[in-house]
């Protein structure tokens, strides 16, 4: 069915809540991006492509990252434009933001072909210099995205996670989206993630360098399909409720004023985000109310405005507890809340705590194993195991990405 | 213009809103209540301006309660102030050494950030990391040591939670790295945890 607007609702897994004693329930934010309005075209995007060209990057692995970045070029028009920056220790910029013409993309290839590997890597620098060069081009209507490629640890410049995630983020807010391609095993996983998640972009796990090019172009294709911008969900809080979100989405709370900020969304993409929501005992009050503003803009940059709202209605508690529950719903958060947990067990076995690792994933799998396919409860044991074994780095990488997939409700 | 009247459909079309957004502001006293003649209810331009404003505070992290205070307090000139100074990514405003700089660029914010990162890249040297060397902290009724900290992982991981038993079913969740300070805090709390869970009660 085409849906020529966004779609945004508010669900639960059961709008009764006790009068009584806290109650816990899930909330669900379902989002829908609009089908294009014209096919054929997509936004002018403003991209930097930033290559590793690190000493580890020697070979087979540089020789499918040009082929990969010849690739995207290939897919560009004249309305975008490109930057091309290689770092190892040193950042070069092989290309500062050019309109892909035809001159230009013959150029660019040239560039390419001469990449060589080099030393350590300064993964910052590269990445901010690919910003920056996004920055002095951007236009009020183009698709602002730094594309980051690694196969290593950052270890020259800034190299700390947090930080990292946070400049991504402050990035993100200030128009300019980042992406990131982690390739073999080396690179940190965890880092390329937040500074995904921070950065409104995506993450992808290259486990084999031939893979390369059909993920970057996976990337182009949801930049040249984005038909809702700058999507951003304010969500209020009433008092004395406790909500975590799931998933790691980019967000900001103060008071009870929690802000989601989940950026760009593609031609009918499903996003769903779950809370955990810890309803107080009822004060004096019949109903809890939710409400939830959504801004963002449309492929016009014009303003979209969209309000949705739950109530929470107090009952008895044995009304409450025996009502029934949405299983579709609470399907939907296992699935996320099983993947969250199993994000946080790979932190703790990456540490060396492998018994922790495997008790926290196995508690989570029988708290959500009802609301489960007996063949995702396996997946997840048979993880959890390996876990409590210690894990190979290969596997600690694809479950890792399996985990992010799961989360944002990717498909694989 | 300022005579243009609009049904309640209509505007939401021009504002790309909905009619269900405009009633819930209506109702939350973010715009004024339309005017009614006969059975209908018609939206003005004022409307229409209120919405832009609305979208704007919205787009600068104000809660609803903070614009709806906005609404009702500032006159005209101090609209025009706000919007000046913190209308829309577009026209962002950047804190400068100058005092508050106003840039029509698009991507003039970005390029501010990165500028003030890279100027001050230059001047810091890397910070060490704190290593912990505090010894581990026994329980005498447990079998084993609690270690505060094992050696730092290769690289650094968000949320660095280390976790540690202070009986049966009781966790202390602690945030690495950890300053010599708070390591030593956290050691007391370990003795004197110990002590409660070790006596009777």
């Amino acid at each position: 069915m085409d849906n020529k607007e966004l779609r945004f609702n508010l669900n639960t897994d059961q709008p009764l809540i006790a009068r009584g004693v806290p109650s816990q329930r899930v909330l669900e934010i379902a989002l829908e991006a609009p089908v294009a309005a014209q096919q054929n075209t997509h936004p002018p995007l403003n991209l930097a492509l930033v290559l590793d060209r690190s000493g580890s990057m020697s070979g087979e692995k540089l020789e499918y990252v040009k082929r990969a970045a010849v690739h995207v070029l290939d897919l560009l028009q004249e309305q975008d434009r490109v930057a091309l920056v290689a770092y190892d220790d040193e950042i070069s910029l092989l290309s500062p933001s050019v309109p892909v013409t035809a001159e230009n993309r013959v150029e660019l290839k040239r560039q390419i072909s001469r990449l060589e590997a080099g030393a350590s890597t300064n993964l910052s620098g590269g990445w901010l210099a690919g910003c920056q060069e996004i920055a002095a081009t951007a236009k009020s209507d183009s698709l602002n995205r730094a594309l980051l490629l690694t196969d290593g640890l950052a270890n020259a410049g800034i190299t700390d996670l947090e930080e990292l995630a946070q400049h991504a983020k402050e990035l993100s807010r200030r128009g300019v989206s980042t992406s990131t391609f982690g390739v073999g095993e080396g690179f940190n996983e965890h880092l390329l993630e937040a500074m995904a998640n921070q950065g409104g972009g995506n993450f992808y796990y290259i486990a084999s360098p031939s893979a390369i090019p059909e993920l970057f172009q996976r990337e182009f294709k949801e930049l040249a399909a984005v038909t809702a911008r700058e999507v951003r969900i304010n969500l209020i809080i009433p008092a004395h409720v406790h909500a975590q979100v799931l998933g790691g989405w980019q967000m900001e709370q103060k008071e009870g004023n929690l802000t989601i900020f989940v950026g760009s969304l593609y031609a009918a993409q499903h996003v769903d985000i779950y809370l955990k929501l810890l309803m107080p005992q009822s004060d004096g009050l019949d109903r809890l109310e939710f409400h939830a503003d959504l801004t963002a803009s449309d492929e016009n940059a014009a303003s979209i405005q969209l309000h949705a709202e739950i109530v929470f209605e107090y009952a008895s508690l044995q009304t409450a507890e025996s009502a029934p529950k949405s299983m579709p719903v609470l399907e939907r958060f296992a699935a996320v809340d099983l993947a969250e947990t199993a994000t946080q067990a790979l932190k703790l076995e990456r540490m060396g705590k492998n018994d922790r690792a495997g008790q926290i994933l196995k508690q989570s799998i029988a708290a959500n194993a009802p609301f489960l396919p007996a063949a995702q409860v396996d997946l997840f044991d048979d993880m959890a195991e390996r876990m409590k074994r210690g894990m190979a780095e290969n596997d600690r990488k694809s479950s890792h990405y399996a985990a992010y997939n799961q989360k944002r409700g990717k498909e694989k | 213009m300022m005579t243009e009247k609009y049904l309640i459909h209509e505007l939401a079309e021009i504002a790309q809103t909905t009619v269900r957004t405009i009633r819930y502001y209506t109702d939350e006293g973010l715009l004024p209540q339309p005017e009614i003649h006969g059975k209908y209810a018609y939206y003005t331009s004022e409307h229409l301006r209120r919405l832009e404003l609305i979208r704007q505070m919205k787009e600068a992290y104000l809660p609803l309660r903070e614009i709806r205070q906005k609404l009702l307090n500032m006159n005209e000139t101090e609209i025009n102030q706000w919007q000046q100074t913190y209308a829309s990514p577009r026209q962002v405003a950047e804190k400068t050494d100058e005092g508050i700089k106003i840039s029509t660029e698009p991507g003039a914010s970005a390029k501010a950030y990165i500028a003030r990162l890279m100027g001050n890249q230059e001047g810091k040297a890397a910070a060490p990391s704190v290593p912990i060397t505090t010894p581990a902290v026994s329980v005498p009724n447990a079998a084993k040591e609690l270690p505060i900290q094992s050696p730092p992982p290769s690289y650094s991981i968000v949320e660095n939670w280390q976790r540690i038993d202070l009986a049966p079913g009781v966790e202390l969740h602690v945030q690495e790295p950890l300053d010599a300070e708070k390591d030593s805090r956290i050691r007391q709390l370990l003795r004197y945890a110990q002590k409660i869970f070790s006596s009777n009660i």
